[in-house]
């Protein structure tokens, strides 16, 4: 027999401590993992949403646009979008480029005035980049140039619907006041808020005309590698010179990526705790069960263990019970994850009158990441590692007699 | 006898014409609207008609420069009602957006052209609230914040204490002049009073309302009412002023409404009260440290 | 060969400093079969343990076949143990769900022996002390008497030079007693190994050869038979 097979015995001599050690720290693991599946969810999520209807993969901007979060100023646009079109013609990894306008402006029933984002598409070029024209769930696409899209929660909080005018009032380049006149052509549901209720599309030539301008916002980028956008970004700014910028959908975003990043570590913090609660009380019951077995301790010491193998036994005792209850804290977590990535939660109740700022909306499903669930697999065996080991230096530093006299 | 200067073919901009327009460029944007030149219009063609009616413009032509004023004279004396040494008032205003209904009274004072000082004493979440112009520029102090804020850029756009008004609305009307063509149409009545009927278009891009129709009291030199519009031809605003007090020569606004065109149930009406006009002013007033006092 | 000079052990009793041991000095040779015998409180325990180096003394020191034990470091004790010393003790100190035959093995595992030669060794000691038909029996499964004898067997399986018992029939009745205190003879004559007890059981000082006894701490007479 070695230590080690000293030490499986001894696991399995003090069945009740082995479980409820195992099960603390599976239920910690489990709910990390299931923690972390949900918010991969979300976060692809919401940058699905973002790519596939707010801003794609890139967007360029004139330089000097982006310098204040909700402004939307007419005042620095792209001019001429054909030399910029012209000059990132050539880059293959690029599988779709739109133009858009994005303005400020008032959606007007007669009753109601709300302020919402104005949108001028550019439609045939906009089914390359964005997936808009799927999610159409009433009337059609834009069609006539009078015609303008809104999302079916913007229609029902107006009284709006297919066929309903509606007057959009908002101001030119130059400040003077428009307003003009759309027939609602069709209602949208794309799960991004910004979309479905702050927002509304019309042809991108109405829009100018609106607005007093030749040029566009921004042009809106989608690429057929999406891991590698840091790459392009620097390319497509290499090829278009300094008068304009390039950011990927992730800068723009930042502040919601950050907000994701900081729940991040906010729901590891959390998990954290919970596992610490549960190392504690882990403790308190492996303190106890390490003063049972001092007496045990010192007929080791007598019998000439040295406090290394000591040591060495309680090491791999806690690492069997480790790798149990991380086993099972996986398997909880993975079975858990799996129902979240293939039946997903539906949240649509829950989320309908929320404000978002998580551009995420109805059903959330999750997204394993096993690299995490290793970590979390080997969090779990060191924790219960040390729980067990703590307890046991104290014991190893008594003589063997008062270790065999210890009651 | 009334003369009638014939009115020369004019159009308002209309949203049908400038889709026809569209199309004829196949589709694309159109740069500008078209800036009409006031006074004179050509007359086109050869034949006779045109002739007669060429040659016959020429003498209402001036008999319009000898009998009555151009558009722009129209103004300036409109302008002059309202330009006195100083004016004190207390104001009482009533918003009303979509039927919700809020009052808000204030203070004000007035000089010359240049300055203005308006301090808000209800309702009390408005209290203390203040506002200083001095020529173009324009400062707000809130009370709650005790620090005041230059309204400069996409600020000016923004609604006047909730109100239908923005801050560049209310800044433009002292320029109508060198923003407009101000072009003098007809006589026109507005209850049961003679009217001037002027039409203003732009005549640069950086404007409100792209184009507007005033009806000025003969008499009192009063704009009692005015129309702004949109640059596609859409009214959107209807201001009146329903009420004025006589000052020696000058006639001064005291009731003004303003109605949304758009918006059921909204508009905005402004009272003013206990006028003084050409008292004394002390300076101090139209100063940032008056705007900022504690 | 063991000898104590001037030993003294105190423990700390609450408050007050309890002089165990008070100067012992003697001599033991190998082979001997002696018991350290005296009334309760007289420290024959506190004796065998200093012997064992199982406890630090207050003052003076234990030589083991000239090697002082007060300069060995806490890692050479253990080795000491582990090479020359068996325990055998009054409560057994077993572990329950493991069979007698692990519990014999459980010191064969410090050393580096082939699995083979250590099966062999734990089979034949567990022969000797007459439990051949027990290997596989848990310990917790066994009478007093049986269990002691797996204890001398664990004792024993690393053939050390000198065994100390401290207690060993205290939990037995006579008939087991006297069993495992032939046993234990026996295994003296047999393999010459020193046995020392600490006991005040008169039956041990029957078999015993020579007799220490131990008054307050100090040796009152040393008689061989």
């Amino acid at each position: 027999m070695k230590i080690f097979n000293l030490a499986w015995r001894n696991v399995f001599r003090h069945r009740r401590r082995t479980i409820i050690t195992a099960a603390a720290i599976s239920v910690g693991l489990a709910v990390m993992i299931y923690m972390d599946t949900m918010m991969n969810g979300l976060d692809s999520l919401a940058a699905g949403n973002i790519i596939d209807f707010e801003t794609s993969h890139l967007e360029i901007f004139a330089k000097g646009y982006y310098r204040e979060e909700g402004l939307f100023p007419l005042d620095t646009i792209i001019e001429n979008p054909e030399f910029i079109l012209q000059r990132i013609g050539k880059i293959k990894t690029i599988k779709g480029v739109t133009p858009r306008i994005k303005f400020q402006c008032r959606i007007n029933n007669g009753i109601d005035e709300l302020p919402v984002l104005g949108i001028g598409i550019d439609i045939e070029k906009e089914s390359k980049v964005f997936e808009t024209a799927n999610t159409v769930v009433r009337g059609g696409y834009l069609k006539n140039q009078d015609d303008i899209l809104i999302g079916k929660d913007l229609a029902k909080d107006m009284d709006l619907d297919v066929g309903s005018f509606l007057t959009i009032i908002t101001r030119d380049q130059y400040g003077t006041y428009e307003a003009y006149d759309f027939t609602v052509s069709g209602l949208i549901n794309t799960g991004h808020p910004l979309l479905d209720r702050n927002a509304a599309l019309m042809h991108i030539n109405i829009a100018q005309r609106l607005l007093s301008m030749h040029g566009i916002t921004e042009l809106c980028i989608k690429t057929r590698d999406d891991n590698k956008l840091m790459q392009l970004k620097q390319e497509i700014a290499s090829e278009i010179g300094k008068n304009f910028e390039v950011y990927t959908y992730k800068e723009l975003n930042a502040g919601i990526f950050e907000i994701s990043g900081m729940k991040r570590s906010g729901q590891f913090m959390l998990a954290l705790v919970v596992v610490i609660i549960a190392a504690v009380g882990i403790i308190n019951t492996m303190l106890m069960a390490v003063m049972e077995r001092i007496p045990e301790i010192g007929m080791l010491k007598a019998m000439g263990f040295g406090n290394y193998n000591i040591v060495k036994m309680f090491i791999y005792e806690g690492g069997i019970i480790g790798i149990f209850g991380s086993l099972f804290g996986c398997f909880l977590g993975l079975l858990a994850s799996f129902h979240l990535v293939y039946f997903g939660l539906d949240l649509s109740h829950m989320l309908k009158d929320l404000d978002m700022i998580y551009p995420v909306k109805f059903i959330i499903t999750g997204e394993i990441n096993y690299m995490i669930v290793l970590g979390v697999f080997i969090f779990g065996v060191v924790v219960s590692v040390i729980v067990t080991l703590w307890p046991v230096r104290k014991a190893t530093k008594l003589e063997p007699v008062e270790a065999l006299r210890h009651v | 006898m009334k003369i009638q200067i014939p009115n020369p073919k004019h159009q308002v901009p209309n949203p049908k014409h400038q889709e026809t327009r569209d199309k004829e460029n196949g589709g694309t944007m159109i740069e500008h609207q078209v800036i009409r030149v006031p006074g004179y219009q050509r007359i086109r063609g050869k034949g006779l008609k045109s002739r007669i009616i060429r040659l016959s413009i020429v003498p209402y032509a001036l008999c319009s420069m000898l009998f009555a004023q151009s558009g722009e004279e129209i103004i300036a004396q409109v302008d002059r009602n309202t330009v006195v040494s100083t004016v004190s008032y207390r104001a009482k205003m009533l918003i009303s957006l979509g039927g919700k209904i809020r009052e808000k009274e204030f203070i004000g004072y007035t000089r010359g052209k240049e300055y203005s000082y308006v301090e808000f004493v209800s309702p009390a979440r408005d209290k203390g609230t203040r506002f200083l112009k001095i020529g173009d520029e324009m400062w707000m102090y809130i009370h709650a914040v005790e620090r005041s804020t230059k309204i400069a850029g996409h600020m000016l756009r923004q609604s006047m204490m909730g109100s239908d008004f923005s801050y560049d609305d209310v800044a433009e009307n002292e320029k109508l002049r060198d923003l407009y063509e101000i072009e003098f149409i007809g006589i026109d009545t507005i209850d049961d009073k003679a009217c001037y009927k002027l039409e203003l278009t732009a005549k640069v891009p950086e404007v409100n309302y792209f184009f507007k129709k005033m009806w000025v009291d003969k008499k009192t030199y009063i704009p009692v009412r005015s129309e702004l519009y949109a640059k596609s031809g859409k009214l959107m605003k209807e201001v009146s002023i329903t009420e004025y007090k006589k000052v020696e020569t000058k006639n001064y606004p005291t009731k003004l409404i303003v109605v949304n065109k758009l918006r059921k149930d909204t508009f905005t009406e402004l009272i003013l009260e206990d006028i003084e006009l050409d008292s004394k002013i002390p300076a101090k007033i139209f100063t940032k440290a008056y705007l900022e006092r504690k | 060969m063991v000898e104590v000079r001037d030993l003294h052990k105190s423990y700390k009793v609450g408050k007050i400093l309890f002089p165990a041991l008070r100067g012992i000095n003697l001599k033991i040779e190998d082979g001997e079969f002696t018991a350290i015998a005296g009334p309760s409180g007289s420290g024959k325990t506190t004796l065998l343990n200093a012997i064992g180096c199982l406890d630090i003394p207050t003052k003076g020191d234990v030589l083991i076949d000239g090697t002082s034990i007060a300069t060995l470091s806490t890692k050479e004790k253990a080795e000491f143990r582990k090479n020359e010393l068996g325990f055998v003790f009054q409560t057994f100190n077993l572990i329950p769900v493991l069979t007698a035959y692990e519990n014999v093995e459980m010191p064969l595992i410090l050393v580096n022996m082939p699995a083979a030669e250590k099966k062999e060794r734990v089979i034949s000691i567990l022969e000797e002390v007459g439990l051949s038909e027990f290997i596989d029996r848990k310990s917790n499964e066994m009478s007093g008497g049986q269990q002691q004898r797996v204890a001398i067997a664990r004792a024993l399986v690393k053939k050390p030079s000198m065994v100390l018992a401290d207690e060993p029939t205290a939990n037995l009745d006579s008939t087991n007693a006297k069993e495992i205190l032939s046993l234990m003879k026996e295994l003296n004559k047999k393999k010459k190994t020193t046995f020392i007890f600490s006991t005040h059981d008169q039956l041990v000082m029957e078999f015993a050869e020579r007799i220490i006894y131990l008054r307050d701490g100090k040796i009152a007479s040393d008689k061989k038979k």
